[in-house]
């Protein structure tokens, strides 16, 4: 399943259960990142999260399969970040409906949560780069992929990469 | 690991209490269907005369010559080349050329082969990006040999090709230790990564890691069976 699109995973989901876990593990970070960047503050953003994958679970049997996954989810969880603020707090109707206990929030996740805000941040500042730069970074320390693999990828000697990587997080130094 | 696993057991969980029902009316509906496909077909087997039934023969399978076997086993034996080595420096117009003598001693599988756009890359030696010593172009030849090899493996796993199967496996092994590849055993970064994690996987036989790997690094690389990891 780690191989199937956001798509097919939402739309298999009432099938194939445990799809969701693999659609919940690719977007949970860019997803707490998100709202960690608009309310401030971990707790609230782990809150809002957990409302918007239980509302998307729920409506996975809605989903149409020729639809943008991404932006589905990001639609509830724009919904839920409106909501919260005109009522003063984050809904819990989807999850009570799925009937998923309450969920403890310590000290440990909301560190977590802080940190990912940090590396979400390092992203937006990837835009500011020369693209080359920003692709390196991304391949060789957000992937993980080792240098031979990326200047196979992207057809240049290894010494190129590591030349664009090592350019490319001396600016990023500048920037943070 | 993901950042909040209470969260996601939750979801599972979750998920499979809503959806758990759904699946089994899903199987019933359905169950009927394989049972009268199967009638059918045998309907149709006892109706056709014999000599009809058995149809045109069906392609011999893909077999793996010997001597790519062979060739993977010359470059274990060659010696290291280093990247960071000084090697000879090439013009761009010499770049196609290079890659066709290297190509010549690395192995592919059958109906594959060198496929870099030699003359697409950076003409001069003042874009870092251009290409201009012999020890790259090794590199990138040797690189892309294995992704053909990795690519195939999956095709001849797909298609239960036993005996292609076993010789990509085998190439697959050798692969980490072709010459501009070998240094990444010694890499502490690269050791339990790229080539070196796709061997073990292709011994037990575990498509996931290869497919991953090849997906990631090798859809650049044309070859007849790039289906099979788009």
């Amino acid at each position: 399943m780690d191989g199937w699109s956001d798509e097919r995973l939402l739309t298999e989901t009432p099938s194939v259960p445990a799809a969701f876990a693999v659609f919940y593990r690719r977007h949970e970070g860019p997803m707490l990142g998100y709202f960690m960047r608009r309310t401030g503050d971990a707790e609230l953003a782990a809150d809002l999260a957990a409302e918007t994958f239980a509302a998307a679970l729920l409506g996975a049997s809605r989903f149409r399969g020729d639809g943008n996954a991404v932006a589905w989810l990001y639609g509830i969880a724009r919904h839920r970040l409106m909501r919260s603020f005109e009522r003063g707090r984050v809904e819990d109707r989807a999850r009570r409906k799925l009937a998923m206990p309450r969920l403890e929030v310590d000290d440990e996740l909301i560190e977590r949560i802080e940190r990912l805000a940090g590396e979400e941040r390092a992203v937006e500042l990837l835009d500011r780069l020369p693209a080359d730069q920003a692709e390196a970074i991304r391949a060789h320390v957000l992937d993980e992929r080792s240098y031979k693999d990326i200047a196979a990828s992207v057809q240049v000697s290894e010494a190129v990469v590591r030349k664009r990587v090592s350019r490319g997080l001396t600016t990023l130094r500048e920037l943070l | 690991m993901s950042v909040f696993p209470e969260l996601e057991s939750a979801l599972d969980a979750a998920a499979h209490r809503r959806y758990r029902g759904r699946r089994r009316r899903v199987w019933v509906r359905w169950a009927a269907a394989p049972a009268l496909a199967a009638g059918a077909a045998a309907l149709v087997v006892a109706l056709v005369p014999e000599r009809e039934a058995t149809g045109p023969a069906a392609p011999p399978p893909v077999t793996v010559p010997a001597a790519a076997l062979a060739r993977s086993d010359a470059l274990v034996a060659a010696p290291a080349a280093p990247l960071n080595a000084r090697t000879e420096r090439l013009e761009h117009s010499e770049l196609r050329a290079a890659a066709g003598e290297i190509a010549a001693r690395v192995p592919y599988p059958p109906g594959a082969g060198e496929s870099m756009d030699w003359e697409g890359t950076p003409p001069g030696p003042t874009d870092m990006a251009s290409i201009n010593d012999r020890g790259t172009v090794q590199f990138l030849v040797e690189f892309r040999a294995g992704c053909a090899w990795a690519t195939f493996w999956l095709f001849a796993l797909e298609q239960g090709n036993e005996s292609a199967l076993a010789s990509a496996t085998a190439v697959l092994q050798d692969v980490p230790h072709w010459p501009t590849l070998r240094a990444s055993l010694q890499d502490p970064y690269e050791r339990t990564q790229g080539w070196n994690a796709v061997a073990p996987a292709a011994l037990a036989r575990d498509a996931g890691p290869v497919r991953a790997y090849a997906r990631a690094n090798c859809a650049v690389v044309p070859t007849p069976w790039n289906d099979v990891i788009r």
